[in-house]
């Protein structure tokens, strides 16, 4: 049965890019408009959500063509999830550019652009198709790209091109791969491929195009040796923009590895998940080192966004159905903690003189800011996986998978890396909001406004303390997961 | 059952209290709320004595083991009460020792939360939940030590403590988790009543896990540093915290799980060799220390050495002795730790060297301080005399172990003779000091009532053994015992005889031995320095990696690629037989064009002239659309030639915008390359392009699978869409979600550029435009260079140059030749929309047409009269409108019940062999995105520099 709900996150922040072009003259009416399309993107994706948890997978089929004929949308349990998370970071993400200061915000362009990516980040995640994902994930690539040129910070246009280099030999990965796998499967539908590659065909490029895919994916999610452009990337984009690159775009490419180890190349998936191990731990103490000792609080943490990006791929390479909901659960509430700790710091970088955020001059800047001091101190408590915070929970569910998969080696390598991001946290929040002031530091008396990390981190909050519907979801979406039959035969029908 | 939520008590407490309440009924009302907790739990004792232990279970997160769960026995009804009583001391002292009502609210929501932590911690009846409250007291110990935010020392102090303790919590939890998984269950119950744990084969990692987790908790040696680190604490949070509750957390988790677990070597072995190595240095550093506080840290730690040694005694032995030193220890050593609080606050200092003399100022200070010293040195009839009489009675078995607790105990009579002497008696070392003080901090009546209760208690207990102490302890000793004050003339009782006299010559000659120069031990302090020393110089070595060099990313990436694909299968293809075949000349034709991009897509490499090496570029990409022609795939080969057109204008017209001079330079950094270098990069593009070529190669020649969605799209393209074109059926109708995200791209780029290089960053003190920016990158490493005010680029060679109207192009010719082109072109894009499904050409061709017309106008005209004579010409609107226009027709067959995006037909009678249908609306919209986006392009390309628009 065809659900066209499934549609709404793409075309509504499409449309809405579209009338912000038209009306670009107004400001406040483009505000209006962002809102109202993010909004509904995000009820959409929520009763996506919710019909994907009692009717199973949801589909569209575009154009009314029957797979593999046409272009189908397709919604498991796992796209839903990892949907909702990327709704709920570009609403918040949206809230913050309402209350943002930033000269870039003002710019005609900023709205169309934040709704292309936005309406790019989730088809990518929506879509059945597989050249489909190419399309929409360079419809986010270059409107990033844009958006990161455009902002505030004079090195954003360095930045911007490094990003534009490097990710379009992902790009040509990505493209390959799915030539490819044209070529061999005569297909681009996700299910078709994988009906025919779980019908026991083995193409001679079967085990080459999923290295190529996984490369791609891997360039998509900037992990090690393939992470170059992030640190710069992201740390130049507009503070908005930067919460949503750091939190949720990464994840695309990790979206892509579950799909690739657990629904198409399942034979492949144990090289595939080896080499996941491997760079998973490898991005775990890299990124955690670099965060450790990096000049920028902002660059801070998209250093640390690679050492998380570790931790999910080290609970996809185990590969056990409870480090599965590992690093499902830890895919979520590292984006929402990840987006609010960014949006954090851009606040407080948003009252220094020149919106610096480096290290050696924000010391003190937060030492007034009571509610930020107290949410930024909840956020890196999260990221660190104290408990009572969500990030507890998806610790926990990653060791448990981690002690079912019996990996001591790379459990202990990995919680031992946590004690990294708890040092490298903790010193940034004294190093920020404990010190004294410099007393020549003269703060704007004005700041962005607090209420979207506010939210996110009251989502945090929540999704520690009241943590049985997430971890339940993502339990019965990797039990679903588990069979590929479920997706392939609600795609292709029969 | 209520007894369940009692931990949440003191939170909500500290959640709800109103901040503005004046200071007395503050603290009255929160030292009222500890006592009546203390009360509560005080009518449990019965009940756990009677049935042994209670278990309340509520779900929490059931898929990770999670429960809230409450376990109360007397083990953690002692913890509890010591909890709650200690707590409601605490609570009235600090009411009066912060005299900043901000500082004292802030103080109090943190201890209450504390509270409610520690509580938590003593009363979970799941692993899990343990652990939840365990790091919830570290993270509220480390803001209570950094307390005074502003002082450089107490943020160390408190940094150091967190990640010892939290990284003994990592331990901690791999090692409960190993515990409960090998245990079948995380409930605290279930782990108690399996007898097989010691035999599990995780046995010894868990051990040693959760040992790494009590040890770094309770401040054993070598992790002890932390604690004396951690004075830097508002002195009632060290009382509480670091004497009375926090750090006895590990001693309760190693008691907690001493039942199932205790009954190896490993076990008895390591906490004894621990045990007693933390009791020697503590006592040791105690006497050398000459701050107070620190002082009574390193007799904490002594104290807390000698309770993990009695966790390691064989069944059972040391318990009775443990759950006394304990409550014995919380008593005196929260006194003490107040007393130094009260004369910080009277003094203004806590060194020993600095004070005497006190007992004129705080008589009634000295009166505790002698109790609660007497108490600690282990004399009659204190509790610690008690205490001190079990421990060495468990400990006669263990002649080692024995001897060490003997020395420990001469040198804490010593440090307790001290503390007294030193502070109340002598002669007052600095009068002025105090009398300056004495004026302004006086110590309210009110302080005092805490420190007197807990003496009183350590009197009361010592005295009355079986009021007080025997309920305390008795549920939780299973067997019978006999606690009494004086068991008679034992080995015990001799040893106490002999500590005395010697503790007293020790603090005798004090003088002498201060002065010895003791070798220092190996300072743990220094070792935790030198690790985060080196681990920060191993990040500093990592982040060298990202050094900014793209060639070096680049490399970098392009070489794990390859290596990849190598290890993953790419090279498996040569196994397979490659049938190549040459069939009629086209094939011949094909392969020359191939060979012909190929050696121009090379010279576009070699030559050192950008203008010529983009024109081979655009060259090459002529011949591969050369190769769709002969496919023969017309639309594809004119989307193709029209594309290629409008990059190399795009390219050349950029290009000209930077100076000759800077594109010199820029061609010149990038071949003064060394020898190897650019041997590098050949092989390494080679290896890359070969690779790709090999891959794709190998995807045409093994096609194992019949073309299933190709051949379906050739039989169904008229049938379905009602046009004899495929390819554009398929971007139209079958794919065409793909080209309406593609163009949205196209049109965003458009956009994107014109922002890009029309907007002025507005940044610090380097005003920047992007375009600025994009010229003076270094085309080798890609980083921008500051713009020397000296040497200015040389302005640009002026193609458009619009200030002045003698244009280099604008001829008469030319101008007539523009205004002829522009509307061919679009008479050209309006008969390739009309006819899109029958003939070459669609939207997408048409917008380009039209697009190469209007920049024909850019460069004949410039910019300023081709903005003043095509009014018309908004590109804004025209993308904006296009893409709306095109999610409006996906979305219009919604409305009558058909899919999105479905292809709808109207079968109108139209002259010339016209088709309405919905694919005409696409087409427009297409044309319009791409129209609008070309042009945009052109005319951000175009804009004048100092025009400021957007």
């Amino acid at each position: 049965m065809d659900n066209p709900l499934l549609l709404a996150p793409i075309f509504v922040p499409l449309a809405g890019a579209a009338l912000a072009v038209l009306l670009a003259r107004y400001l406040r009416v483009q505000h209006v408009i962002g809102l109202t399309v993010t909004l509904l993107a995000w009820l959409a994706s929520l009763a996506v959500l919710y019909a994907n948890w009692i009717g199973g997978v949801q589909v569209y089929r575009v154009g009314g063509y029957a797979p593999p004929y046409g272009i189908v949308l397709a919604a498991d349990l796992l796209s839903a999830l990892l949907e909702v998370m990327a709704t709920t970071v570009v609403l918040a993400g949206m809230i913050y550019v309402l209350g943002c200061k930033d000269k870039c915000i003002s710019l005609p362009a900023f709205m169309p652009l934040f709704l292309c990516m936005a309406a790019g980040l989730h088809g990518a995640f929506y879509t059945g198709d597989i050249f489909t994902f190419f399309v929409f994930q360079e419809l986010m690539v270059l409107s990033s790209v844009v958006l990161v040129g455009i902002s505030d910070n004079r090195l954003g246009v360095e930045a911007a091109i490094k990003y534009l280099l490097i990710s379009s030999m992902g790009t040509l990965f990505l493209l390959v791969g799915i030539a490819a796998v044209y070529a061999t499967f005569g297909t681009l539908t996700l299910a078709d491929i994988a009906r025919l590659l779980s019908g026991g065909e083995r193409p001679v490029l079967a085990q080459a195009a999923a290295v190529m895919l996984m490369c791609a994916f891997l360039v998509k999610s900037a992990v090690f040796p393939f992470h170059f452009w992030q640190p710069d990337f992201h740390t130049a984009a507009p503070t908005p923009v930067h919460a949503i690159l750091s939190s949720v775009v990464v994840k695309v490419g990790v979206y892509g590895l579950f799909r690739l180890t657990l629904l198409l190349f399942t034979a492949e998936a144990p090289l595939v998940r080896s080499l996941l191990l491997v760079l998973g731990l490898i991005g775990i103490f890299f990124g955690s080192l670099a965060a450790l000792r990096t000049y920028d609080a902002k660059r801070m943490l998209a250093y640390s966004t690679f050492g998380q990006i570790g931790f999910i791929l080290v609970g996809i390479g185990w590969g056990t159905p409870l480090a599965l909901v590992g690093a499902l659960v830890y895919t979520l509430n590292h984006a929402f903690i990840k987006a609010s700790l960014l949006m954090l710091t851009g606040l407080v970088s948003s009252r220094m003189p020149n919106k610096s955020a480096r290290l050696t001059e924000i010391g003190g800047a937060g030492n007034t800011m009571a509610l930020i001091n107290i949410l930024y101190l909840l956020g890196g408590m999260a990221l660190a996986g104290v408990p009572p915070l969500n990030g507890f929970i998806s610790k926990l569910a990653l060791v448990r998978g981690g002690i079912e998969a019996q990996s001591w080696l790379v459990i202990g390598l990995a919680v031992a890396a946590g004690l990294l991001t708890l040092m490298y946290m903790m010193r940034t929040w004294q190093l920020i909001f404990q010190r004294a002031p410099d007393p020549e530091l003269h703060l704007k008396p004005y700041s962005d406004n607090p209420t979207a990390p506010a939210l996110l981190i009251g989502l945090c909050v929540l999704l520690g303390v009241y943590a049985v519907p997430l971890v339940q979801l993502a339990t019965e979406a990797v039990n679903r997961l588990g069979d590929p039959n479920l997706y392939i035969r609600a795609v292709l029908g029969g | 059952m209520g007894i369940a939520l009692l931990s949440f008590v003191p939170a909500l407490a500290g959640l709800l209290l109103p901040r503005k309440l004046p200071r007395t009924p503050q603290t009255w009302l929160l030292a009222a709320l500890a006592a009546a907790l203390f009360v509560v739990l005080l009518t449990y004792l019965p009940v756990v004595s009677e049935v042994g232990h209670l278990e309340f279970d509520f779900p929490w997160v059931p898929e990770l083991g999670l429960s809230l769960t409450l376990y109360l026995d007397g083990l953690a009804l002692l913890f509890a009460l010591i909890v709650t009583g200690i707590g409601a001391v605490i609570l009235l002292y600090a009411g009066y020792y912060f005299e900043d009502s901000a500082e004292r609210g802030r103080f109090y929501a943190l201890l209450l939360g504390f509270m409610s932590a520690m509580l938590a911690l003593v009363l979970a009846g799941n692993v899990l939940t343990l652990f939840i409250a365990w790091e919830l007291t570290s993270l509220l110990s480390f803001l209570l030590i950094s307390f005074k935010n502003e002082k450089e020392e107490a943020r160390a102090g408190a940094l150091q403590a967190l990640i010892i303790t939290g990284g003994g919590g990592l331990a901690l939890f791999v090692g409960l988790l190993l515990l409960g998984t090998a245990a079948g269950s995380m409930r605290i119950s279930d782990i108690l009543a399996n007898e097989t744990l010691t035999q599990h084969p995780w046995y010894t990692p868990f051990t040693l896990l959760l040992f790494a987790g009590c040890f770094s908790k309770s401040a054993q040696f070598p992790l002890h540093f932390w604690l004396p680190g951690a004075m830097s604490a508002p002195t009632p949070a060290s009382a509480y915290l670091h004497s009375a509750t926090m750090v006895k957390a590990g001693i309760y988790l190693l008691a907690r799980l001493y039942p199932p677990l205790h009954e190896t070597l490993l076990w008895q072995n390591t906490l004894l060799l621990v045990g007693m190595s933390t009791l020697a240095v503590g006592a040791l550093f105690a006497l050398r220390q000459r701050d107070l506080k620190a002082a009574l840290a390193y007799s904490t730690i002594s104290q807390l050495g000698a309770l993990t040694a009695l966790c390691a005694l064989p069944d059972y032995l040391g318990t009775k002795a443990l759950l006394v030193g304990v409550l014995a220890h919380s008593l005196y050593k929260a006194t003490l730790f107040l007393m130094v609080g009260a004369v910080d606050h009277q003094t203004g200092t806590r060194n020993l060297d600095e004070l005497g003399g006190l007992r004129k100022t705080m008589p009634q200070w000295a009166l505790v301080t002698v109790v609660a010293a007497l108490s600690m040195a282990g004399f009659p009839p204190l509790l610690g005399f008690v205490a001190k009489e079990t421990l060495l009675e468990a400990m006669l078995r263990q002649p080692l172990a024995l001897f060490v607790v003997v020395f420990s105990a001469v040198l804490t009579v010593a440090m307790a003779v001290i503390m007294v002497w030193e502070v109340f008696f002598g002669e007052s070392r600095s009068a002025a000091h105090h009398d300056e003080h004495h004026a302004q901090h006086p110590v309210p009546w009110q302080m005092l009532l805490g420190p007197l209760l807990l003496a009183a208690a350590s009197i009361l207990a010592g005295l009355n053994l079986e009021g007080f102490v025997t309920p305390l302890i008795d549920p939780t000793l299973e067997k019978e015992f006999e606690l009494v004050l004086f068991p008679g003339f034992n080995l015990p009782f001799f040893i106490s005889v002999i500590a005395f006299p010697s503790g007293l010559t020790l603090f005798s000659t004090r003088a002498i031995w201060r002065r010895a120069r003791v070798p220092q031990p190996p300072d743990a302090a220094a070792i935790y320095r030198a690790l985060v020393g080196s681990v920060e110089r191993a990040a500093d070595l990592v982040l060298r990696s990202q050094g900014g060099k793209i060639r070096y990313y680049l490399i970098v990436i392009l070489v794990a690629m390859s290596l990849l694909m190598a290890t993953g299968g790419l090279l498996r293809v040569f196994e397979q037989p490659w049938p190549f075949e040459f069939s009629g000349s086209t094939d011949v034709l094909k392969t020359a064009l191939l060979l012909f991009t190929l050696g121009a897509t090379l010279a576009s490499v070699v030559f050192k002239n950008h203008l010529t090496a983009t024109l081979c570029l655009g060259v090459a990409g002529y011949s591969i659309g050369g190769v769709f022609l002969l496919e023969p795939a017309p639309d594809v080969a004119l989307v193709q030639f029209l594309v290629e057109t409008l990059a190399t204008v795009l390219l050349i017209i950029m290009l000209v915008k930077i100076s000759p001079q800077a594109r010199e330079r820029a061609i010149a950094n990038i071949w003064s390359n060394t020898r190897r270098g650019l041997a590098r990069d050949i092989i390494l593009s080679s290896i890359i392009g070969g690779g790709v070529a090999l891959f794709a190669l190998a995807a045409v020649l093994h096609r194992p699978i019949p073309q299933t969605i190709a051949l379906w799209h050739l039989d169904n393209a008229l049938p379905l869409v009602g046009i004899p074109d495929v390819v554009g059926a398929i971007i139209t109708d079958f794919r065409a979600m793909d080209t309406v995200i593609e163009i949205t791209v196209f049109g965003i780029v458009g956009l994107g550029v014109l922002t890009l290089l029309t907007v002025t960053k507005p940044v610090g003190d380097w005003p920047l435009r992007p375009l600025q920016a994009l010229r003076s990158i270094d085309l080798r490493t890609l980083r921008i260079k500051r713009p020397t005010p000296e040497a200015p680029d040389a302005p640009p060679s002026a193609i458009f140059d619009t200030q002045t109207p003698g244009m280099r192009f604008a001829t008469p010719l030319t101008r007539t030749i523009a205004k002829i082109v522009l509307p061919v072109a679009l008479l050209l894009a309006l008969a390739q929309l009309l006819y899109a499904g029958e003939g070459p050409g669609d939207g997408f061709t048409a917008g380009v047409t039209s697009g190469l017309g209007v920049a024909l106008w850019y460069i004949v005209f410039g910019y300023g009269e081709t903005r003043r004579r095509l009014r018309w010409l908004r590109p804004r609107r025209l993308i904006g409108g296009g893409i709306a226009l095109v999610v409006l027709n996906a979305v219009v067959p919604m409305f009558f019940g058909y899919p999105f995006l479905a292809h709808l037909s109207f079968d109108l009678p139209l002259p010339a062999n016209l088709h309405l249908s919905s694919t005409l609306v696409f087409e427009i919209g297409i044309f319009l995105t791409v129209f609008g986006s070309s042009s945009l392009v052109m005319q951000a390309i175009a804009q004048p520099r100092d025009v400021e628009e957007a």
